[in-house]
């Protein structure tokens, strides 16, 4: 494999629910190799959403940057709140200037699996022409594994790296094409952002930009793969609820996706042909019975 | 502590202000083009609306003529005939 060196940025909004065991699970993949750091796109100061009452007068950004003191991992306050896209965008830059190879947008809202990294490398080593690689994931927007298991089962480090193992003995470095990456775990070589650029500030504090992004790479020559050999938990819209940015049931925002569409008319009929020739499906399937095999709960039906 | 290689504060500082200023020439560019096509709309308008007076007047000619043809002699002579030939059922 390819020796690269990697920067995870994990984007952190207040999400105190989360953070803790994001970071926790990020902290098991530094090494030489691989760095991590969290981006805090400047929390308010004093107590978010949701905090406990012996907490209330501590600063949640203090306690994010003595976390990752704990952990070996780097810490970064914007001094004003970028939104997600710019926030995305200085991630991908600071790993430009940083000289990494491959660069992780990660939500702080994930737990990553012992074997991220490893597969990611495998994929990006099969074709040097992919700009994006999606891990697997309960949360991955229409390309969602459906597990029957409650979120309390799937967020637990043991199980996501032991379903994680399970789908890489099953599928290797083996990637599906996707019309397009997910924003909440997604690891781009930094060869393709030299090419591509960063994410467009006109979606504004988010969603839809890294659709845009791969759009792009994708009318460049480039493919976004998901890796079926990896898998992430992703409890899903931490971060853009904690914003504010939509309410509690929305998933999306409509002016962005009107953007798209203008932008890219055929990619609605992209996704419909993805599900339409059963591949996914298939690998689905066939991913979840290899995972129960090697003994990993993964349920049968929906999630609970 | 974060490794040696880490990405410094100051680095990404930096980064931010790069990026900060090539938001801003993407939002100046963007501006522009709008304001361009806002002039263009503008000259298309003021064509349409030109083109609006021009046809109204002529309208208002082709009304004019239509009613000074109803008015000659010429149109009530053939009215009348006109009414004659049905009336007698040719």
């Amino acid at each position: 494999m390819a020796d690269r060196r990697h920067l995870l940025g994990i984007l952190v909004y207040n999400g105190r629910s989360v953070v803790r065991r994001c970071l926790d699970s990020a902290a098991a993949l530094v090494s030489d190799r691989v760095d991590v750091m969290v981006f805090d796109d400047c929390s308010p100061i004093g107590s978010p959403i949701g905090c406990h009452s012996r907490d209330q007068d501590r600063s949640w950004s203090d306690e994010v940057a003595a976390m990752c003191a704990d952990r070996a991992l780097g810490y970064y306050r914007s001094p004003r709140n970028l939104g997600i896209p710019r926030n995305m965008s200085l991630v991908m830059l600071t790993a430009l200037a940083g000289g990494y190879d491959c660069v992780g947008l990660i939500n702080s809202d994930v737990v990553l699996p012992a074997n991220l990294v490893d597969v990611v490398g495998r994929v990006l080593d099969a074709d040097p022409s992919i700009a994006s690689v999606t891990p697997w994931s309960n949360n991955v927007s229409l390309f969602s594994m459906s597990l029957g298991c409650s979120h309390t089962t799937m967020a637990a480090q043991p199980f996501v790296s032991a379903l994680s193992a399970a789908l890489w003995s099953t599928n290797g470095a083996a990637a599906i094409d996707l019309p397009t990456g997910v924003g909440f775990c997604m690891m781009i070589p930094t060869n393709a952002i030299r090419e591509i650029g960063v994410m467009d500030p006109i979606f504004g504090r988010g969603y839809c930009e890294e659709v845009d992004w791969c759009q792009r790479a994708r009318l460049g020559g480039r493919r976004n793969v998901l890796a079926t050999g990896a898998f992430v938990y992703h409890e899903g819209a931490v971060t853009t609820t904690e914003a504010g940015l939509i309410q509690p049931g929305d998933t999306t925002i409509r002016e962005h996706e009107m953007i798209i569409t203008d932008r890219y008319p055929d990619y609605r009929q992209a996704v419909d042909m993805f599900f339409a020739s059963g591949d996914f499906a298939t690998m689905e399937q066939r991913s979840r019975a290899a995972a129960s095999s090697a003994g990993v709960p993964v349920g049968l039906g929906a999630q609970a | 502590m974060p490794t040696s290689s880490m990405p410094t504060v100051e680095m990404i500082h930096r980064c931010s202000l790069v990026a900060a200023l090539h938001d801003t020439d993407v939002a100046v560019a963007r501006s522009h083009e709008l304001a361009m096509q806002v002039v263009i709309l503008r000259i298309e308008l003021a064509d349409h609306r030109a083109e609006r007076v021009a046809l109204r007047a002529e309208l208002d000619a082709s009304r004019q003529l239509h009613a000074e043809i109803r008015a000659s002699r010429a149109y009530r002579l053939a009215s009348k005939v006109w009414s004659l030939r049905r009336a007698v059922g040719g």
